[in-house]
């Protein structure tokens, strides 16, 4: 095993469509040192590391192993060349064992007949591989029976197996228990003491800090600080993380009136949401901000009633009174741009037209037989194109040949096509080009003014601080603090969800 | 844990109920040529279902295999005269082509392996159809006679050559490479290509297998027959499947095995046509009962799915 | 004007494909083979297009959503050999052909709820459905088949509307306006595209996707029933095999040649009555060219095979 490996990134830029996804950042690694990468998400974590991982290809820039240029078309180039992704989503063969899964890639054959798995040598190098991590998992167990923070375990003894000299770990705490946490630093360092050079990604400032030897701070595309963890406070990196650039002043929407519309109560759902309570005023824009794997995205699933929840009671305020509302009904009076366009919000095959109805068909269908009036469909989605600035070359357009910014603008226009009374919004501005996200925010702020009723989920900290009314902060599955004015700002919020105040 | 225990040994129990059930409910059931006809009813079905389990298990299907066994069976029929040596390597050089064609296909044309083999089935029927005209026809000889023959009188040659040929894929499956990548491609896929796995070629042979399977099973019955007829392979395919997703492997791919539980789908669904022939029942509650068996082998399986899926 | 007009909705719904294969067969077919372009073989043609055509359309549906259906072709037999008996019992031709389509309801209603409702995998479910309505028809008939239908419904399917159109032509045109009207301009016709397009897209747009698919499975159903009513007229006889295996790849070509695609989402009535249409000529090119019907039988695999490479090359 080498003793001294050095990894550089050397200025690498990467672009998509429309976005600058990473500017100019260099990166630096060494044998034995556990270097961190910390940001918020889209700052451009992962793309640098997929880049890394041989997933993507950078625009400019290199990257050097041991002073030698290398280039990476495919993942299988990283591997060879000694690198491996401990990603968030473990990557294993549910039927196998555990031994199995260690070594699919090089499985041991028997000495004499060459074509035959040797069992006996499988778990015994399946052994020492987790002796090395002063794991007492079971070779021979099934690998489907082992919990979450086991299997990453097995995924990192498989990197191990490799004799991988470069391991990166990306957010590979979110879904442990604390035992599993202690037992997975443990194993990075372990690690560490072998002389593998280790990069870890993680938005938990603590971790980071009592794990890593050097850090790096990435905000939109940009390296904007890097220095020694004992150097450092906390509230520095912090600082770097959140960025000082906000101008406050951005705030041109202030709800005055503080009339209650819908209030939440006992939303739970197993570990995921804990007793959730909240309100949301008229014309408000309330801000829920926290990191992934905080519950958000199972939060607005459950409110929505799209995922099933444990329980959870919704009632709205009219005329004074508080009337229960299921979900079904709350649901008809909601627009929902969700997280993940691609997945559930567009039609990526039909047309403009068909997207934006398609929320509000009722409302184009005429007569018993419910037809649809085709010519009005048109002039709404035109309607629509004009007043979001959607650039097409005309209606008819597929949404597949859209940019990710104007999709989302179509996605929009569908909502508002439907007039809705509460407006939730999960990451509305992801993969959308700086214009459009501009175009969006004032669209979102004035809507608000028109007394439509918003829940903003972000985890972009500008973007929450900037127009929402009140914050509340998502952690773990529980709200754990709320702001509201002039009380928000990105400093006490980021310093509140990456967890200094635990 | 307990439930996926059960559903494990489920059909086992199963099956040595419906043993017991037959055995009190009719005589004759446990006679030994009684068994000796279910083993021969069997053994088509085993052979076949036994090379398609391993495309199940790459997450693939392959619906031509009955259509393959009665190109098999017309082959042997075309070589009567050549011998049974030349007839049997024929045969399977014919499976084993026609198995690279649909793994071709599907693997390296990624066409949908439903779909393609549906339409295989379609046009390998028809191949038979003009290599036999049409009609019956009668093989070798030589072939006939080992078709009929018995070990000790009441252990059929057809049944062994099957029940090896289960043997056979099974330890391939468990102790070869090549296995453990057929339930990795079937687990992960995309896991198995980052890992540098060869996909394709895998999923190539697992066609093949499943080809000359198909194959070998024409041929056993063709031999047992003495003849072949346009009914020969004919809805096989449905039933292999059948009886491969009740002994426990997935339509999703990445579990199952061939032994215990292929066979043992193959013994339930053969055990229950037996028995319900012992009874007198109509003949015709046969395919009903098929059906509905598939259904909730599928439902089981659908929520086994989904159960681990949850995880 | 007309042309345009006509070139537009070429255009406009895909049918560049279908309609550009069916025209340049037609043409090599005319030329090549003889008595292709006789009237007599072109409204035979027509005829045949009118059986399976109920089949087809009913396919379009289920596909549009995303899914398949295997077992409409055996359902047919199941309806088929039910309703004749009624029909021979009572003498009522009315009779019986409303319990054929009670029978394919049935059926499509099973399919239905197993895969809107239980979420299963249409393609399993369909295949057992298959499985299930032929071995119903075996048993239900002891594999008798059924002769004596009246000769109300014999005269009514055979007739010959003008002196020269033939029934099913006529039936499956009206069949392929309406179905087609309540594809295209409908609610509930976008909303089966929707749904096929983007399940998970179409439930958040407020869009009843387990309705839509039962929707789709119940008119499959519907269709194998009338199906029935038209072939035991034709054939005079009510069989446990009315509809014979090879005719499924014709029914699923003639869908992807439409337009449709395994994915769901794209599709339409007149795309797939085109396609029909096409591999209907195709046979009975072979039938005059007196190709053996064995080596049709592997041609038409074929062209599904080829079909579905059409089908993955176009999605990528």
């Amino acid at each position: 095993m080498k003793n001294s490996s050095i990894i550089e990134m050397k200025t690498i830029t990467k672009t998509f469509p429309g976005v600058i996804a990473l500017d100019n950042v260099s990166l630096k690694a060494k044998s034995g040192e556990i270097v961190g990468l910390v940001g918020v998400n889209g700052a451009g974590k992962s793309t640098l590391m997929n880049i890394l991982g041989g997933v993507y290809k950078a625009n400019k820039g290199s990257i050097f192993i041991d002073e030698k240029e290398v280039e990476f078309n495919y993942p299988s180039d990283a591997t060879r060349s000694g690198i491996s992704f401990i990603h968030q989503e473990l990557n294993y063969f549910a039927s196998q064992s555990v031994a199995e899964n260690i070594f699919m890639s090089d499985l041991p054959m028997n000495k004499n007949i060459s074509f035959i798995i040797s069992k006996s040598k499988l778990f015994q190098d399946a052994q020492k591989i987790l002796k090395l991590l002063d794991s007492n998992i079971d070779p021979n167990q099934a690998i489907e029976e082992l919990s979450v923070g086991e299997k990453q375990i097995i995924e990192i003894a498989r990197a191990l197996s490799k004799g991988n000299n470069i391991v990166i770990f990306d957010e590979p705490s979110s879904s442990l228990s604390i035992s599993e946490k202690n037992k997975l630093f443990a194993t990075v360092n372990s690690l560490k003491k072998e002389g593998k050079i280790i990069i870890y990604i993680s938005h938990f400032l603590n971790e980071i800090q009592s794990l890593c030897d050097r850090f790096y701070v990435l905000r939109n595309g940009k390296m904007v600080g890097e220095g020694y963890i004992k150097d450092s406070s906390k509230n520095e990196i912090i600082k770097l993380v959140a960025g000082k650039e906000v101008i406050l002043k951005n705030k041109i929407h202030l709800n005055e009136k503080k009339e209650k519309f819908i209030e939440f109560q006992n939303f739970s759902y197993g570990e995921k949401l804990k007793d959730i309570n909240f309100f949301l005023n008229k014309g408000e824009i309330l801000g829920i901000w926290g990191l992934m794997g905080s519950g958000r995205t199972e939060l607005l699933r459950s409110l929505l009633g799209l995922d099933k929840k444990d329980s959870g009671e919704i009632f709205v305020y009219e005329d004074q009174n508080s009337n229960p509302i299921s979900p079904k009904d709350f649901r008809k009076r909601c627009g929902f741009v969700t997280e993940n366009r691609r997945v559930d919000g567009l039609f990526l095959g039909e047309s403009i037209i068909k997207n934006i109805t398609s929320s509000n068909l009722l409302s184009y269908s005429e007569g018993k037989l419910n037809i649809i009036n085709t010519k009005q469909e048109v002039k709404d989605a035109e309607f629509f194109i004009n007043q979001l600035a959607i650039k097409t070359p005309n209606s008819f357009t597929r949404l597949e040949n859209l940019s990710g910014g104007n999709q989302q603008k179509v996605i929009f226009g569908k909502w508002l096509n439907k007039k809705p009374e509460i407006l939730i919004l999960d990451e509305p501005t992801r993969g959308v080009d700086v214009e459009a996200k501009q175009e969006i925010a004032s669209l979102v702020l004035s809507l608000a003014r028109e007394g439509v009723s918003v829940i903003l989920v972000s985890s972009e900290l500008e973007e929450i601080v900037n127009m929402s009314d009140r914050v509340l902060v998502l952690r773990d599955g529980i709200f754990c603090h709320e702001a509201a004015g002039n009380l928000i700002n990105e400093e006490s919020l980021m310093s509140i969800s990456l967890g200094s105040k635990r | 844990m307990i439930n996926r225990l059960a559903f494990r040994y489920g059909f086992y129990i199963l099956i040595f109920l419906l043993i017991i059930f037959f055995t009190f409910i009719s005589n004759g059931f446990l006679s030994i040529s009684n068994w000796t006809q279910i083993s021969i009813a069997s053994c088509f079905l085993l052979a076949a279902s036994a090379g398609l389990t391993v495309v199940l298990i790459t997450g693939n299907i392959d619906l031509s295999v009955g259509s393959i066994a009665y190109i098999a069976a017309s082959v042997a029929y075309l070589t009567a005269d050549l011998g049974p040596l030349i007839t049997i390597i024929t045969v399977l050089f014919v499976g084993s082509f026609l198995g690279l064609i649909n793994g071709f296909l599907v693997a390296y044309l990624n066409m949908n392996s439903l779909l393609t083999t549906l339409g295989l089935l379609i046009a390998y029927r028809g191949v038979s159809l003009v290599l036999t005209g049409g009609t019956m026809q009668k093989i070798g000889e030589e072939l006939a006679n080992f078709g009929s023959f018995k070990f000790f009188g009441f252990i059929p040659l057809i049944f062994t050559v099957s029940f090896f040929l289960m043997i056979l894929i099974q330890f391939v499956m468990k102790a070869t490479r090549f296995g453990r990548y057929c339930y990795a491609i079937g687990n992960n896929e995309f896991s198995a290509i980052k890992l540098g796995i060869p996909v394709k070629k895998i999923k190539l042979i697992s066609f093949i297998i499943a080809g000359v399977c198909a194959a070998i099973s024409g041929l056993l019955l063709a031999m047992y027959l003495g003849e072949i007829t346009t009914f020969t392979g004919r809805g096989m395919e449905f039933q292999a499947v059948a009886a491969i997703v009740i002994g426990g492997t997935s339509l999703f791919g990445g579990r199952g095995n061939v032994l215990p539980g292929t066979m043992a789908g193959v013994l339930l669904l053969v055990i229950i046509n037996n028995g319900l022939g012992t009874l007198g029942v109509s003949p015709y509650i046969y395919s009903f009962v098929v059906g509905a068996l598939i259904f909730v082998a599928i439902y089981l399986d659908s929520i086994k799915n989904r159960y681990i899926i949850k995880k | 004007m007309i042309i345009s007009n006509f070139k537009n909705f070429i255009l406009s719904n895909n049918l560049t494909i279908p309609f550009s294969i069916c025209i340049i067969a037609a043409i090599i077919f005319s030329f090549t083979v003889p008595n292709f372009s006789d009237l007599r073989n072109i409204l035979n043609i027509f005829e045949q297009l009118g059986v399976l055509g109920f089949l087809a359309i009913g396919m379009t549906f289920v596909m549009i959503s995303g899914g398949i259906d295997l077992s409409s072709y055996t359902t047919v037999s199941a309806a088929a050999v039910v309703g004749a008996t009624v029909m021979v019992a009572t003498e009522s031709v009315f009779l019986g052909s409303s319990v054929m389509i009670l029978v394919g309801l049935f059926f499509g209603i099973l399919n239905g709820i197993a895969i809107a409702y239980l979420k299963m995998i249409p393609f399993i479910v369909t295949l057992s459905t298959m499985v299930l309505a032929q071995g119903f028809a075996i048993w239900f008939t002891k594999a008798q088949s059924i002769y004596g239908l009246p000769d109300g419904l014999i005269y009514f399917i055979t007739d010959r509307v003008f002196g020269y159109l033939p029934m099913p032509a006529i039936l499956i045109s009206f069949a392929a306006i309406i179905s087609g009207y309540f594809l295209y301009y409908t609610k509930k016709g976008r909303e089966i595209y929707l749904t096929g397009s983007n399940e998970l897209t179409a439930e958040i747009s407020n869009i009843n996707i387990n309705l839509s698919k039962l929707l789709v499975y119940i008119i499959s159903g519907v269709m194998a029933g009338i199906t029935a009513i038209v072939l035991s007229g034709i054939v005079e006889t009510s069989t446990t095999s009315m509809v014979r295996d090879e005719r499924l790849m014709d029914i699923i070509a003639a869908t992807v040649i439409g337009g449709a695609s395994l994915k769901g989402g794209t599709g339409s009535i007149i795309g797939t009555l085109l396609g029909l249409l096409f591999i209907t000529m195709l046979g009975n090119v072979f039938n005059l060219l007196g190709v053996s019907p064995f080596i049709a039988i592997v041609i038409k695999g074929l062209v599904l095979v080829a079909v579905v490479g059409l089908d993955v090359f176009r999605n990528k």
